[in-house]
């Protein structure tokens, strides 16, 4: 089989890196210094539900992989793991800054690992 | 004389490493249509993981999570249409071509002349592998005509068999209860 490697546009990978921005924010999400222990909560539990699901798509595409031949395997790599991967990195860096104004609001102080 | 092809396409997405659809071995149209069914089949689980867990998320969430649906489904539709071309690329190799002006079917040195309904379904289905049709969408489809009696397709699909059997083309017209009918190419 003859081989083709080319350098080749991928809007979809694009749209992955776009969707990666932690600076990035949902519709009607200010910023956590301004919120109040209320919305710092809601906020909280949004990122946390939205990043559990995205933890749990990231479990199946993997394990619908291993099924895959190579090629497949590669593609899914290159384009599904990549977009899951981002926007599930951007979910958990806001969650972060929901679980710092939630404790601030509280008095308590963030633990380091 | 013209190949198989279709109109009103969308955009394909840019081949896999190693894809060669200028190949002259139909083993290798085989192979990458085997990835391509796969991967559609992988993206349909992924899609139907993440619709239903997106209903279970608050509005806000939603909205996010729908950007995965947008992507999801825009390589799903990249992935539809290289199968389709390598469907295409298939037939190329294989030898069959279509003359539409003449309603001639050719395959391998063997030529058949169609009526028009007989080449208007034979093309419909064709053009749209791998997906089944029912009735009423063949004849609002296929055939343009809803008036016509649902029993014309089934005398229709019959004639067309024939046709298919005594041209040796490798590929079943079959019937699922429930999906409809299907160009379905033969694995032997």
């Amino acid at each position: 089989m003859s081989k083709v490697r080319s350098k080749i546009a991928r809007p979809d990978i694009d749209a992955a890196q776009r969707g990666g921005d932690w600076s990035q924010r949902m519709n009607g999400e200010g910023q956590p210094a301004d919120a109040t222990l209320k919305q710092a909560l809601y906020w909280r539990q949004i990122y946390s539900e939205i990043l559990a699901m995205e933890e749990k798509v990231l479990a199946r595409i993997r394990e619908l992989m291993a099924a895959q031949s190579a090629e497949g395997r590669r593609e899914v790599e290159l384009t599904n793991v990549p977009v899951v991967v981002a926007q599930a990195e951007r979910f958990r860096q806001r969650l972060g800054y929901w679980d710092a104004r939630v404790l601030e609001l509280r008095g308590e102080t963030l633990q380091k690992p | 004389m013209t190949g198989v092809r279709r109109v009103g396409r969308r955009r394909p997405s840019p081949p896999l490493e190693g894809e060669d659809l200028n190949t002259t071995r139909w083993e290798d149209a085989r192979h990458w249509m085997s990835i391509y069914a796969d991967l559609l089949e992988f993206k349909r689980g992924i899609l139907a993981r993440v619709q239903r867990d997106i209903a279970n998320l608050k509005p806000p969430a939603q909205k996010a999570a729908a950007a995965d649906l947008e992507i999801i489904e825009a390589q799903m539709q990249g992935y539809q249409e290289r199968l389709d071309l390598w469907y295409r690329r298939l037939w190329e190799l294989q030898g069959l071509w279509l003359d539409p002006t003449g309603r001639m079917v050719r395959h391998q040195g063997r030529e058949v002349a169609l009526t028009k309904r007989e080449f208007q379904l034979f093309q419909f289905l064709l053009d749209h592998p791998h997906r089944y049709f029912t009735t009423n969408q063949i004849l609002g489809q296929a055939w343009a005509d809803p008036a016509l009696f649902p029993e014309e397709v089934r005398n229709y699909v019959r004639r067309l068999r024939k046709i298919l059997a005594d041209l040796g083309i490798p590929v079943d017209l079959v019937n699922k209860p429930g999906r409809g009918y299907s160009l379905v190419l033969r694995t032997d």
